[in-house]
């Protein structure tokens, strides 16, 4: 990611930022080991990414997507870790993606940017390719044992766009509330 | 005894996890795929005791079956299982009559523990 995109749009910094320690805590949840890597060396997904997973949302001021890209290997680890026998690759990537996203949707209440999400859209098949968005746009990798994941976060701004006054806080993931 | 549970979510892992973390203690796990499914379902399985469900799935969510739920005079408790955590919404499915919030992913024992208050198995 150019520092310079950064420089210029310091709230998808901060979503980036979210959305990388997020990835961490979802996986960690499921006992998964992940960590960060590098880009690949082609533009865009490795070559073996076999399913993409996105999702839209929209704020006051603000419009983007979440993308998942996993490969084949990455989508049966994390259905084995969630205690699923067969894998459905599509169904997979889509919820981690819904988990992902919800996630980085309560941290992102917490400093005044509240969301709401879509449904998650998936394609599966070999060599899918992403085009590059119109507008800022960032992507972070990581990799599991014999796995790799790419997260594109795509975010536009409108010019009126500002931050909220913090609300109440989300409650978090794995919190159970009885009423 | 046995009691019997309806998981509605649009994730076929949701629904499998859910239903293995029920079946254990004894529950019968029924599955729909989103509120249209569910109300289809709920109209043919009179002994329903709890429902699991999900917020964010198409053609009906979850916060639009409460309101379907509560304009039919259901009694069966709801427990939303999601991956929103956002006040106002959990403070809506509340209003609707929703007993409880569960943000994913779940662990199975507080799911469990949840179904054993609401929908106890030797009732």
């Amino acid at each position: 990611m150019p520092s310079g995109l950064f420089d210029s749009n310091p709230e998808l910094e901060l979503m980036d930022r979210h959305l990388k320690d997020v990835a961490l805590e979802l996986f960690a949840a499921y006992d998964v080991p992940i960590a960060r890597c590098t880009a690949p060396a082609e533009d865009g997904v490795w070559r073996d990414t076999y399913c993409m997973a996105s999702i839209g949302y929209v704020g006051q001021g603000l419009k983007g997507v979440l993308v998942l890209a996993a490969s084949r290997a990455a989508a049966e680890a994390w259905t084995s870790a969630a205690g699923g026998e067969e894998c459905d690759m599509a169904d997979t990537v889509g919820e981690f993606s819904n988990m992902l996203l919800g996630r980085l949707k309560g941290r992102l209440l917490r400093e005044g940017i509240p969301i709401s999400l879509a449904t998650p859209t998936t394609v599966v098949g070999d060599q899918i390719c992403i085009s590059v968005a119109p507008g800022a746009s960032s992507w972070q990798f990581f990799e599991g044992p014999g796995w790799r994941l790419g997260t594109r976060l795509d975010a536009a701004f409108e010019p009126d766009f500002k931050r909220k006054t913090t609300p109440a806080p989300p409650i978090e993931a794995g919190d159970a509330l009885l009423f | 005894m046995t009691a019997r549970v309806m998981v509605i979510d649009d994730s076929m892992l949701v629904r499998r996890q859910v239903t293995a973390a029920l079946k254990t203690p004894g529950y019968l796990v029924s599955e729909a795929i989103d509120g249209v499914d569910a109300l289809e379902k709920l109209a043919e399985l009179a002994d329903m005791k709890l429902i699991v469900c999900d917020v964010n799935m198409p053609r009906m969510n979850g916060i639009e079956l409460l309101e379907r739920l509560n304009a039919q005079g259901s009694s069966v408790p709801v427990v939303m299982l999601t991956t929103e955590g956002q006040p106002e919404l959990i403070h809506r499915a509340r209003s609707l009559g929703a007993k409880g919030w569960i943000v994913k992913p779940f662990k199975p024992e507080f799911l469990v523990a949840t179904a054993a208050k609401l929908a106890p198995l030797g009732a």
